[in-house]
């Protein structure tokens, strides 16, 4: 796991970085501090297992325009902070979690067992938002207006129900761990919201595909057609 | 209160219907005779060669003398249903004839002091049917009077013929009002005198509530001849009792005025005041033109002072001057004499204004301290809340989490620190005023705990600086605070506070070494406080700002030299 703490409190940033390195041990590829959100991109590769530890009381910064620009950013957010006003808000952008201050070992452990691919996905609070940058501006995406998601390349783009295409900065694996249930995986390269899928048919060169709401196809590989049809049949 | 003052009056002259009864005739001239005969007293004794003048130029002053009259009574009147009487007031003792029969009297005139034994001022006899004649009847008056102490110019008051108790009800009648005004004048004395006692102890309310005692006693003294029948001779005394009143009425209005129009010329407006009643009260001939004068120039100054608070713009000023000006005009142009019933319905009325206006004005008070208590209130709200808000104290104790995990003994340093500020801060939070001293401590107790939180080492320094001198309390605190936040100082840093002095006002100087990092911003909350703290404390008299100069943050602070803080050493 990449780790990076953005924290301007010496001694704060000194604890949160002497238990990670106690709670990761092995578990910790990289660790770094920095003075600033932009540092802490620069810093992180696109590593789908990259985490900012977040103070949002930055001085001079306004905690909530810096969730949501890290909302908006490749890497998973944990928030550390004295305020906790701003948890609901951070948690409807997808934040791993928020840990309030002062906190123990324990807290901090719960906090980065939730990074793990493993964490079961129901213990998490899904996202209600997904931040996405454009030309500098971040806005904010309702989940539930996501018809599909797209691998592209490095980025995601999402599709929404108003026939717009967005350009988001998280990897598909990433946004698959953070999303609620209803978004499944079809294809390598494909999320599905189900929500909005009718009919899963087989077009006229063989291929399985998904029909959407509104029209679109998406190709589904055989590995997940058949978990499909479980979903399907236990609907 | 315009239309309050106007029924008053209206009311006043409305109950002030004549008592000349037309059933009866009027007594006009008199003829008078120094001397004593009791043949005087006869009906159809020839007083020709006595001298005629009106009833009230009849002087019995140091002599005795007899009066007579003569009055054709209408054949109309019925005797039985409506009694015939003589009414008297005078500054005398007398004797009563009708036709020839002594039908009552007061007192006993003599010929000398030692010979006379004075009676009650005012009397009513009855005038038997039987003494009644057809045609001229003849009423005698044998008077003296030895037992003033002055002489007055119009010792006789009333002589009249009158219905049998018609008297007594019209003075009875003429009262019944003028109870009220004494009840409404002592109710505005004990209110002021209880707003004075319990609320804000202002002079206003002190001065008003013994105006109203004043005028009371003035219109009290007024009233007990009528109420009470009292010898004769103790009517100087209460004529006396009624200048005195008018004048400490006089005098309080002044003070009252002054105390709220004109502050600074209090000294000569109430001496001129005092001249003006000397004056009335030494050259005016009469008791009642004494009086007059006395009332006037308290009034004419109560004018002038009103006219010095509208050109301030003191509210309520011009009111002032319109209602007490237009009192005085109509004083002195009533041409029915000057201190009557009348007199009084005006002056309790102008009181009443008066009540009305230094309610307003307590109210007026009583809400400016309401909201200074309230903001004060909000301020040591604000000053301690800085201290439990989260960003302060949560990343306090995560600091000291760490420091007890990594290095016990520095935790518990740090915890030291912690509740040493949060100590000074909650027993200097609710002063209005505290030493520089304590202000320093307090910035060195929030450095210490920082010093632990950033592992960095923070100092304050003040050489030379008078720790006695008083400040509104968390003020640079606040700034330390600030400074601290706003710059991202990588080993620490040392802050300096000077002081220096420009006139009889005080510059502190807070500097900061300024690393670069973020500014601005945040700022906001914490200038606001030093700007409501100052504004409380010395009203629009400080400046403050901050600025960067070099590579310094300097924060600077302007205020009124603490005149106190020797004292209070």
């Amino acid at each position: 796991m990449h780790v990076v703490i953005v924290e301007d409190e010496t001694v704060v940033a000194r604890r949160i970085e002497r238990l990670v390195r106690r709670i990761l041990g092995s578990d910790l590829a990289t660790i770094g501090m920095a003075a600033s959100l932009r540092d802490a991109v620069g810093m992180l590769g696109r590593a789908d297992d990259a985490v900012v530890l977040l103070d949002l009381n930055l001085s001079g910064e306004d905690g909530f325009d810096l969730l949501h620009r890290a909302a908006a950013e490749p890497f998973q957010t944990i928030v550390v902070s004295a305020n906790i006003d701003r948890a609901v808000e951070a948690f409807e952008l997808g934040v791993v979690d928020f840990v309030p201050k002062p906190f123990t070992e324990e807290r901090l452990a719960k906090a980065l067992a939730r990074v793990m691919p493993r964490q079961h996905p129901a213990e998490r609070r899904a996202p209600t938002l997904l931040a996405v940058t454009l030309a500098g501006r971040v806005d904010l995406i309702p989940v539930a207006s996501v018809i599909a998601i797209h691998g592209a390349d490095d980025y995601s783009e999402l599709e929404t129900s108003d026939g717009r295409r967005h350009l988001h900065k998280k990897t598909l694996t990433t946004l698959q761990r953070l999303l609620p249930g209803d978004f499944q995986r079809v294809h390598r390269s494909h999320l599905v919201n189900l929500r909005f899928a009718r009919s899963m048919i087989t077009d006229t060169s063989g291929r399985r595909v998904l029909r959407l709401a509104n029209g679109s196809c998406v190709p589904v590989s055989r590995t997940h057609a058949a978990r499909l049809r479980q979903i399907e049949d236990s609907a | 209160m315009v239309w309050m003052m106007a029924a008053i009056v209206v009311a006043a002259l409305a109950t002030g219907a004549a008592l000349a009864n037309p059933r009866y005739p009027h007594i006009e001239n008199v003829r008078v005779a120094v001397g004593d005969d009791p043949l005087w007293a006869a009906a159809d004794f020839d007083d020709r060669g006595w001298e005629e003048m009106p009833w009230y130029r009849v002087d019995p002053q140091q002599r005795l003398l007899w009066v007579r009259s003569e009055v054709t009574l209408p054949n109309a009147v019925d005797m039985d249903a409506a009694p015939l009487a003589v009414a008297v007031a005078a500054l005398a003792s007398y004797e009563v004839y009708w036709n020839g029969e002594r039908i009552g009297g007061s007192g006993t005139p003599g010929a000398d002091r030692s010979l006379e034994l004075p009676g009650n001022l005012d009397t009513t006899h009855y005038v038997p049917p039987r003494l009644l004649r057809d045609g001229p009847n003849v009423l005698a008056l044998r008077m003296s009077s030895f037992h003033l102490r002055r002489e007055l110019r119009r010792p006789v008051h009333w002589l009249a013929l009158a219905e049998y108790g018609a008297i007594e009800q019209w003075v009875l009648k003429q009262r019944l009002p003028t109870i009220a005004m004494a009840g409404a004048l002592l109710l505005g004395a004990v209110y002021f005198a209880m707003m004075f006692l319990t609320a804000q102890r202002d002079r206003g309310s002190l001065l008003l509530s013994l105006l109203s005692l004043g005028v009371l006693a003035q219109l009290v003294a007024e009233l007990v001849r009528g109420l009470f029948p009292y010898p004769y001779p103790l009517h100087i005394l209460r004529l006396e009792v009624i200048l005195g009143a008018a004048s400490a009425s006089g005098l309080l209005l002044v003070a009252y005025a002054v105390e709220r129009f004109a502050l600074d010329q209090r000294r000569w407006l109430l001496a001129l005041t005092g001249v003006a009643m000397a004056a009335s009260a030494y050259f005016a001939p009469g008791f009642d033109s004494k009086t007059a004068g006395v009332i006037l120039s308290a009034l004419v100054v109560v004018v002038a002072a009103a006219g010095v608070g509208v050109r301030r713009g003191v509210a309520g000023a011009k009111t002032t001057v319109v209602v007490a000006a237009g009192l005085l005009v109509w004083l002195v142009s009533r041409p029915e004499g000057f201190v009557d019933r009348t007199y009084y319905f005006a002056v309790t009325a102008f009181l009443l204004f008066l009540f009305v206006q230094q309610v307003g004005l307590l109210r007026r008070v009583q809400d400016a301290t309401a909201m200074a208590q309230l903001r004060a209130a909000r301020l040591e709200l604000e000053l301690l809340k800085r201290q439990i808000q989260p960003h302060f104290l949560m990343n306090s104790l995560t600091a000291v989490s760490e420091w007890i995990e990594t290095d016990p003994k520095t935790g518990v340093r740090m915890i030291e620190a912690l509740a040493g500020e949060l100590r000074a801060l909650a027993a200097m939070s609710d002063k209005a005023l505290v030493p520089l001293a304590d202000e320093l401590e307090l910035c060195r107790q929030h450095l210490e705990v920082m010093s632990y939180r950033k592992d960095r080492r923070y100092t304050l320094t003040s050489e030379g600086v008078d720790t006695a001198q008083r400040l509104p309390p968390g003020i640079l605190h606040t700034l330390v605070e600030n400074a601290l936040t706003h710059n991202a100082h990588a080993t620490g840093a040392m802050l300096r506070l000077e002081v220096s002095k420009r006139g009889d006002r005080r510059v502190y100087r807070l500097r900061t070494p300024h690393a670069g990092g973020a500014t601005g911003g945040g700022e906001g909350r914490g200038h606001a406080y030093v700007r409501a703290r100052l504004q409380e404390t010395y009203g629009n008299d400080w400046a403050f700002s901050a600025a960067h100069v070099d590579d310094e943050w300097v924060d600077t602070i302007e205020m009124p030299e603490d005149a106190d803080a020797r004292r209070h050493r």
